[in-house]
């Protein structure tokens, strides 16, 4: 189920509301918890099988840490205090102390089933299919694996998985108590505001807001205007953004002029699809009281590579520092040592948006960008030029990036670069493409969208201060949002997928 | 991208703003009523006047899931836990369609806001572009001419993987196909011509874009594919060369509104395609007589308007008057196909545009008709819309292993079908060697003039597609019932073929809803009988067991 559909909005959101509040406070993890299994359940029910399995590993291995595990798993594991009550409170463990082998083995055990879930689910086509190339390549055709299992991936089991084992990690770490209820702990890993999509939202985070949170009607209200604004980005700047690019993306042979146009579209499309999307997932939080925290910070606006990873998708950017980087050695090891953590950490990055060669070279591509500008103390190669120059030339590196994040292959990335640097002649079709792309629908969205990303407030600071104009205003976005929807049949979510 | 600022001041600083949020109670109040009545507005509407949307197909979890066509997934059905997941997805996808597309929302707000949208900013929907003076294009056919070559491997691998849980990947590549179909005809003697029909934006592109070349546009691999076929003994008849000729000339070879080809532009190639066999395949004399009979005039909404679901006020500027050349016996009687011609024409919409009267655009002045004339003798039809890939090879090889030869006494095969089929189709082989069906006698088969009230349970059902998302507004399906029973009335059979109108004017008719494993009542009388007016309609078949060989039904729900 998608945020801006139909039946979210006037089916599964007043549902799920209403049931929430309607229920006791106790009942109301068990509520959210069933509804997420459903809005997960929608792309396809047998997903949800994964899920719960995910949950109850994670859960198990949690309490297993922190020493209250069920007792014949302790047993299993070679615990001998297993009795302890099981009413106790879970405490955070003391941190920077030595953790037991039954301890480890528990986080292990975490950490192998989700990396196992994910490497299956989302790697396994792409190792079968780059080993068999390689092995191809080399002239050992007989050697190929040819496998016939063609792997699905569920939804959204990137954000999930990260977000599970973020929960381990904590406890383990003694940065959170492990929860003691299993509804609670599978009403954090599925809350469906941000399960499919992100915001990743770590336990260390969220773990005070699952014991106690208010629901007020100041950030109810709040929680409708980020929503709002989320559809309006979505549905009146990203899905017509998403339209331009695809039709440029699409074609054969694009010109140079109309591939810089697709480029730029998707730029702007992947900004406010994903954008958007935090939005909603932060208003929809605020709607049942939970505060989740900022996920973009006008990223389009930094004047270097490496600002601009510190205001684009900021919740998965400081998993991987805190999870990866700083594990890695970070930057305490050296100079070269961080240039190469920093170069590993934007592969494994690439590699966790998509299973292609081309998230990897996009992955690259910023870890060298990112490695390039730490040899210079953080700032671009261009700081001496005029801030706006900066930003243009930045968001320019970036959107050539997106190139790889978009094209189908690498050859068809290669064959769009190729277009947009004039080294590639169009074809008499591509002369439709321009016809369609230049009509003033498109380019009156476009510009828009500009103007939105360089000139206007972010959601966080418009819904700040609520006064009556800004709440017509978010109610006509809302009221407009949802026109369109019943018009739109092209609606995908770009980040759903990985 | 490291900064040292912990997530947890990320935490803090976040609830920090979402608590500093300044806003008076009243603001509040408005905002929360607002936002719940709006979201609330359409669900109460919709269980107050129509809860039928929501609420029907809930109980039929039990059934078995539809077998996706040509696939081996018939184990499915047979494990519960697929098999009910499968049902489950089935349900969900067909609840979102009724929402989307059936809803109050959708059917009251959406033509307004098309029509705005239309009217003011010019643009069309995900299924329309819309060009200078009125003029309507196809998306598909844009992304077919405008693509990457559909010969490209790496577009061919794409494809071939392109299945999910409830369709199967198409076979992309057009050439084995052809190449197959071609070495069948010629086991038996019979010339295989190719008719690409070329696309409105490859003649007409010039209400899209400024004026392009003097010739057509074709998709990149559109040369190297005539190539290959050429190089394995397949004659094509390519008319673009022709069409763009006429537009050059002045005239205008497409409808404006619609995907399909003006009649004049029809009478044109099959002129040109009757000189073609004329001079590459040996036809005996033939003497037919046939009347021409020019001006009747028909006016009617194309389909690519009625893709952009205008508001009613819209459909009369969104429609076109044509004046058709009809064909007719010499009892001034409607032309009509002879199954003993030693011409077949297999086609599409192209071929059944002003002959089939479904599609509102007359009759008896199609490309049958037109080439019937031309060549003055009489001519053999398979037709059907959409899916001109593989839809009228298929039913060709239907009829075969049925036990109609429609290949006797045949000495050239016309296989016409749309370019953007080269990109979008699914190009299977057929198998055309299939054994006589031995349809056996628990199989019911219609009598002449006869007419049953039956009862049933759908054993297997085909798939509609969803309306609006295909350049047709109608569709049948296709039933194997079993356990049927009539009454008091004794069958000597208890299973039948039966086909079911399932999209009626792109509206789904309760018929596309049924489910496997569902007992159904329905009115039944012999599919012949409405073959000739139904018979080129877009139709899907069933994929499997004896029963889809057997003589169909046409049937009428009568329950539920």
């Amino acid at each position: 189920m998608v945020f801006s559909s139909v039946i979210f909005v006037f089916y599964f959101l007043p549902l799920t509301l209403s049931l929430y509040y309607a229920v006791p406070r106790h009942s109301r993890h068990l509520v959210l918890t069933v509804g997420s299994y459903v809005f997960y359940g929608w792309a396809n029910p047998l997903f949800v099988v994964l899920l719960l399995f995910s949950t109850f590993v994670d859960y198990l291995c949690g309490l297993v840490i922190v020493g209250s595990g069920p007792v014949w798993l302790a047993r299993l594991l070679g615990a001998t205090d297993v009795a302890k009550c099981w009413c106790q409170p879970l405490q955070p463990l003391r941190q920077h102390t030595t953790r037991s082998r039954r301890q480890r083995l528990a986080l292990i055990c975490s950490l192998c089933s989700n990396l196992a879930l994910l490497g299956f689910f989302k790697y396994f086509n792409f190792g079968i299919e780059s080993y068999d190339r390689v092995i191809s390549f080399v002239g050992l055709d007989h050697l190929q694996l040819q496998s016939t299992l063609q792997v699905t991936l569920p939804l959204g089991i990137s954000f999930y998985t990260f977000q599970s084992m973020s929960y381990t990690i904590d406890i383990f770490r003694g940065q959170a108590g492990a929860v003691r209820q299993f509804i609670d702990f599978a009403c954090y890993v599925s809350l469906f505001p941000q399960l499919v999509a992100g915001p990743i939202i770590r336990f260390s985070e969220i773990a005070d807001q699952l014991r106690l949170r208010s629901s007020t009607l100041v950030k109810f209200t709040r929680g409708i205007t980020f929503f709002s604004i989320g559809l309006f980005k979505k549905i009146w700047l990203a899905n017509p953004c998403g339209q331009v690019a695809d039709i440029v993306f699409d074609s054969g042979f694009p010109t140079a002029l109309d591939a810089w146009c697709g480029v730029i579209a998707y730029s702007f499309q992947i900004y406010f699809d994903f954008s958007a999307y935090s939005d909603m997932a932060i208003g929809l939080g605020l709607m049942l009281g939970f505060v989740f925290p900022k996920n973009f910070d006008s990223p389009y606006q930094s004047a270097s590579v490496t600002e601009f990873w510190q205001r684009w998708h900021i919740s998965l950017s400081s998993w991987l520092r805190d999870y990866l980087y700083i594990p890695l050695g970070g930057s305490r090891s050296g100079k070269n040592r961080t240039y190469i953590n920093l170069f590993v950490v934007m592969l494994l990055g690439g590699l966790w948006h998509g299973a292609a060669w081309t998230f990897v070279i996009w992955g690259g591509l910023h870890g060298t960008l990112l490695a390039l500008e730490r040899t210079r103390g953080k700032t671009a190669f261009y700081d001496k030029l005029p801030h706006p120059v900066r930003v243009f030339i930045t968001f320019n590196m970036v959107s050539i990036g997106w190139v790889f994040f978009r094209a189908n292959d690498l050859g068809h990335a290669t064959r769009f670069l190729q277009s947009m640097f004039w080294l590639r002649s169009s074809q008499p079709p591509s002369e439709l493409i321009s016809g369609i792309l230049y009509q003033p629908y498109f380019l009156i969205t476009l510009g828009i969208s500009a103007i939105v990303i360089w000139s206007c407030p972010q959601t966080w600071d418009w819904g700040r201060q609520l006064t009556v104009p800004r709440a017509i205003l978010t109610s006509l976005a809302l009221a407009a949002s949802l026109a369109l929807l019943a018009t739109q049949a092209y609606n995908p979510f770009l980040y759903f997928i990985f | 991208m490291f900064s040292k600022n912990r997530h947890n001041a990320r935490v803090t600083q976040a609830h920090e703003q979402a608590g500093s949020t300044k806003a008076t109670l009243p603001v509040c109040i408005a905002m929360v009523v607002v936002f719940t009545t709006t979201i609330l507005s359409l669900p109460m509407a919709q269980l107050w006047f129509e809860p039928e949307l929501i609420l029907r197909d809930m109980t039929q979890l039990s059934g078995k899931p539809t077998q996706i066509l040509g696939t081996d997934d018939a184990w499915i059905g047979e494990v519960p836990i697929f098999s009910l997941n499968r049902r489950l997805l089935e349900m969900i996808k067909d609840l979102d369609h009724r929402i989307d597309n059936e809803s109050l929302l959708a059917l009251h707000l959406r033509p307004i806001i098309q029509t705005l949208l239309t009217r003011w900013a010019a643009t069309g929907n995900e299924n329309v572009y819309i060009g200078r003076r009125g003029w309507l294009y196809y998306a598909l056919d844009i992304e077919h001419l405008a693509g990457p070559g559909f010969l490209d491997a790496g577009r061919l691998a794409r494809r071939l993987n392109s299945g999910d849980n409830l369709t199967k990947p198409p076979q992309p590549d057009p050439r084995p196909a052809l190449i197959q179909f071609n070495e069948v005809l010629a086991d038996r003697g019979i010339s295989l011509v190719i008719l690409p029909t070329p696309v409105k934006p490859s003649i007409h592109p010039e209400h899209l874009t400024r004026p392009l070349t003097q010739t057509p546009l074709q998709n990149v691999s559109f040369a190297r594919f005539v190539k290959d076929l050429q190089s394995a003994g397949i004659k094509v008849f390519d008319p673009a060369p022709l069409l763009a000729e006429l537009r050059n000339s002045g005239e205008q070879t497409y409808l404006a509104t619609d995907t399909h080809w003006h009649p004049d532009a029809v009478v044109a190639v099959a002129t040109a395609l009757a000189a073609f066999l004329t001079s590459e395949i040996s036809l005996p004399e033939d003497d037919v007589l046939l009347t021409e009979r020019q001006g009747p005039r028909v006016t009617n909404q194309g389909d690519t308007a009625a893709l952009l679901n205008l508001t009613d006020d819209l459909v009369p500027h969104t429609s076109e008057t044509v004046t058709l050349r009809q064909i007719l016996t010499p009892a001034l009687d409607p032309w009509r196909p002879d199954q003993s011609a030693d011409v077949l024409l297999l086609g599409d919409s192209f071929s059944n545009i002003y002959s089939l009267p479904s599609l509102g655009w007359g009759e008896s002045a199609g490309l049958a008709e037109q080439l019937s004339a031309s060549l003055g003798r009489p001519i053999d039809r398979i037709t059907q819309n959409d899916n001109g890939a593989f839809a009228s090879r298929e039913r060709l090889a239907r009829s075969l292993t049925g036990g109609q030869d429609r290949l006797a006494g045949k000495r050239v095969i016309i296989f016409q079908f749309t370019t953007r089929e080269l990109t979008h189709g699914d190009w299977r082989l057929i198998d055309f060697d299939r054994p006589l069906s031995g349809v056996t006698a628990a199989v019911l088969t219609p009598s002449p003039n006869q007419r049953m009230l039956v009862s049933g349970v759908v054993q297997q059902k085909t798939v509609p597609p969803r309306p609006e998302t295909v350049p047709y507004r109608d569709h049948i399906v296709a039933i194997h019932l079993s356990q049927i029973s009539s009454g008091d009335q004794g069958l000597d059979a208890n299973q039948a073929l039966i086909y079911l109108s399932s999209m009626e004017n792109n509206v789904w008719t309760d018929a596309a809803s049924l489910a496997v494993g569902q007992t159904v009542t329905l009115t039944i009388r012999p599919w012949r009988e409405v073959a000739q007016a139904l018979d080129g309609v877009t139709r899907s078949e069933l994929a499997e067991g004896d029963v889809m060989y057997a003589e169909p039904w046409w049937g009428e729900l009568v329950e539920p």
